[in-house]
């Protein structure tokens, strides 16, 4: 199992969020890659906070501040790829993972297969913004800006379309070990090949490697002690 | 350019400030301070206190203080945690008689055991130089030392904990909720203490020093800290914090509140000889503004001022900089400082006195008496390499 660090860009800084709407700059980008880097970090999830405002030049905004900011750690991108032109203006970088949300919740299959033809098909993340109300589990729609209910969504054809799929939990971002495992309940896609984020802490860490999901990514509290990532790996006896 | 509808920050704030709604992210963390159980915070943090005394052996902390009433409250919390601090601070060569006086008086009123560090003067220098030129700031080499020798002497003492008084990222621009508990890191330090400025990159290939007089500029390794369990915490996420009504009982620890330039906050930083002075104007040619905005959006949050009050003191706190003395410190020639005057402050020229005696026509008594009842000081010397003020 992996554990890494998603990170959000946001007016072209990295910003923590917290309830879904409310982001913490952290600054920039190239830094916190740094220190994700001598965290010893298994990957990173960047993830631009677009929702349903976006054009193709704040995209290439962004991706001139992703070039200033190295990294050594595998990278995901993600947030507002939504056509050929934000995929192919990505194959220049260093990017190893595309994440999508909006593009793959409404199936998309042309353009994720074509993604698949440029970065390979294990290159493709999708990445569900989850919560669980009133006993519903409800989807986040970017591009819309809206909720869904989580049962209208087809596994079956997520499963075909992209590698792996990231559950994160939006009710528990930026809070320490709170990961709500109930969001992977009846989600019928091969657990080896899901990855959780949004309060993950020790014990959340130590369930995800029993039940063998691929990877953990640590939100906000990556930076907020030293080696944090390390105290994990350690308590999930991952080495 | 946003600016907050409730105080006086804007966007340019260097340690990046978010919005909601109109209101700015160090006002809404602020709100949290009304809201948390601080009650169960402290008993946290005197759990944590009873873990590091079991670790310890001769001190259980390492407390760093500049000698300001900030440090006073952190000692005094320190001690009453019933933790064994070692204090820690740097010379960095700004000190006046006030500041000399306050960091000894500290050592000696809580009687704790002291380490002062005092680097090598001519390195020190080059690197202000550098620093100036470079990045428009004198303060940058002191605060890489401030920042990263504390954790150096609980490295090299196994002392479990390095204990600080406020996060200024949480507590100015919100950066961070008061529950994350943020902990002393090295990211932190680059990106809060240092603007993004390492020791690395402010050399570069400009000052020409010997990176074996470096070490203590460095952070220790990360890995290093982590095998021997070090870590460091800050106060703020433990106390509801409210720096001018904690400021005021270091009076009653015999500590000195200094009169300065263009504050009325008599304890804050109080007995530098650059802080309210180049320092101060620096900081204001780099970002728009000066120490007082800090200090003025602080106060209008805990409702001692109005923001039009605030507004109103802050166009009091512009008063001209007497920068002759700096420069004399530096080494700089009389051509030199002529130079620079013209050059490097172009278009600040109003906010800088050629008039010694300018130095002694302070503002800050008036508005302060309004806000805080204390007497500030003035003081006598400044640049004081060494200075036995008991």
């Amino acid at each position: 199992m992996r554990i890494g660090s998603s990170v959000f860009l946001k007016n072209r800084n990295a910003v923590q969020s917290y309830d879904w709407g409310l982001y913490r700059s952290l600054g920039c980008l190239g830094r916190v890659f740094s220190a994700l880097d001598e965290y010893e970090c298994d990957e990173i999830a960047l993830i631009r906070v677009v929702r349903d405002h976006d054009t193709f030049d704040d995209f290439l905004d962004d991706l001139k501040i992703l070039k200033l900011s190295e990294t050594a750690t595998p990278l995901g991108f993600g947030g507002g790829i939504r056509s050929l032109r934000h995929v192919e203006a990505l194959q220049s970088f260093p990017v190893e993972r595309l994440i999508f949300s909006s593009v793959a919740l409404s199936l998309d299959q042309k353009l994720l297969e074509k993604t698949a033809k440029l970065f390979g098909r294990q290159a493709i993340q999708v990445i569900l913004p989850m919560c669980e109300r009133e006993g519903q589990k409800l989807i986040f729609i970017p591009n819309e800006n809206r909720f869904r209910n989580a049962d209208s969504v087809d596994h079956y054809a997520l499963e075909q379309l992209s590698n792996e799929i990231i559950i994160y939990d939006i009710s528990n971002e930026s809070k320490e070990d709170a990961f709500n495992f109930n969001l992977l309940d009846n989600f019928d896609f091969p657990v080896e090949r899901l990855v959780i984020s949004g309060g993950i802490g020790k014990n959340s860490v130590k369930k995800a490697a029993q039940i063998g999901v691929a990877s953990c990514l640590i939100d906000n509290r990556t930076l907020h002690r030293e080696c944090h990532v390390k105290e994990l790996k350690k308590y999930a006896k991952l080495y | 350019m946003q600016s907050c509808i409730n105080c006086l920050y804007t966007d340019h704030h260097p340690f990046g400030l978010s919005f909601q709604e109109g209101f700015c992210l160090g006002c809404l963390t602020h709100q949290e301070k009304y809201s948390l159980n601080w009650d169960t915070k402290y008993e946290f943090l005197k759990e944590m206190a009873d873990i590091f005394k079991t670790k310890s052996g001769v001190y259980d902390c390492v407390v760093p203080v500049f000698g300001d009433a900030e440090d006073y409250f952190t000692v005094e919390t320190v001690l009453g945690l019933g933790l064994r601090p070692l204090i820690v601070s740097v010379n960095n060569f700004f000190y006046n008689d006030i500041g000399w006086y306050n960091l000894q008086n500290l050592v000696t009123h809580f009687d704790v055991d002291s380490l002062i560090y005092t680097p090598n003067f001519h390195v020190y220098r080059e690197l202000v130089k550098t620093s100036l030129r470079k990045y428009q700031s004198v303060y940058l080499p002191a605060l890489m030392l401030m920042s990263s020798f504390p954790v150096h002497v609980a490295k090299q003492r196994n002392i479990p904990v390095v204990i600080w008084g406020q996060q200024q990222a949480l507590e100015q621009v919100g950066k961070f909720s008061h529950s994350d508990t943020i902990m002393m890191t090295k990211w932190s330090r680059k990106e809060h203490d240092l603007f993004g400025v390492d020791i690395d990159l402010l050399i570069g290939n400009g000052a020409q020093l010997n990176p074996d007089h470096l070490d203590f500029y460095h952070y220790p390794s990360i890995e290093k800290l982590n095998s021997l369990g070090i870590t460091g915490i800050y106060l703020n996420n433990y106390l509801p914090w409210d720096p001018v009504t904690q400021n005021m009982r270091a009076l009653t620890h015999s500590f000195k509140a200094q009169a300065n330039h263009n504050t009325f906050d008599p304890y804050e930083r109080t007995g530098s000889s650059v802080y309210y002075n180049i320092h101060d104007l620096l900081k204001f040619k780099r970002l728009g503004y000066r120490k007082v905005t800090d200090q003025l959006s602080r106060e209008i949050r805990h409702g001692r001022i109005t923001r039009s009050q605030a507004i109103e003191i802050e166009k009091k706190c512009q008063s001209p900089v007497y920068l002759k003395p700096f420069f004399d410190w530096l080494g700089v020639s009389e051509s030199g400082y002529k130079w620079i005057l013209d050059h490097m402050f172009d278009g600040y020229q109003h906010l800088i006195t050629l008039d010694r005696s300018h130095d002694n026509k302070f503002l800050s008594a008036e508005i302060f008496s309004e806000l805080v009842p204390a007497t500030p000081e003035m003081p006598e010397k400044s640049f004081l390499t060494y200075y036995k003020a008991i």
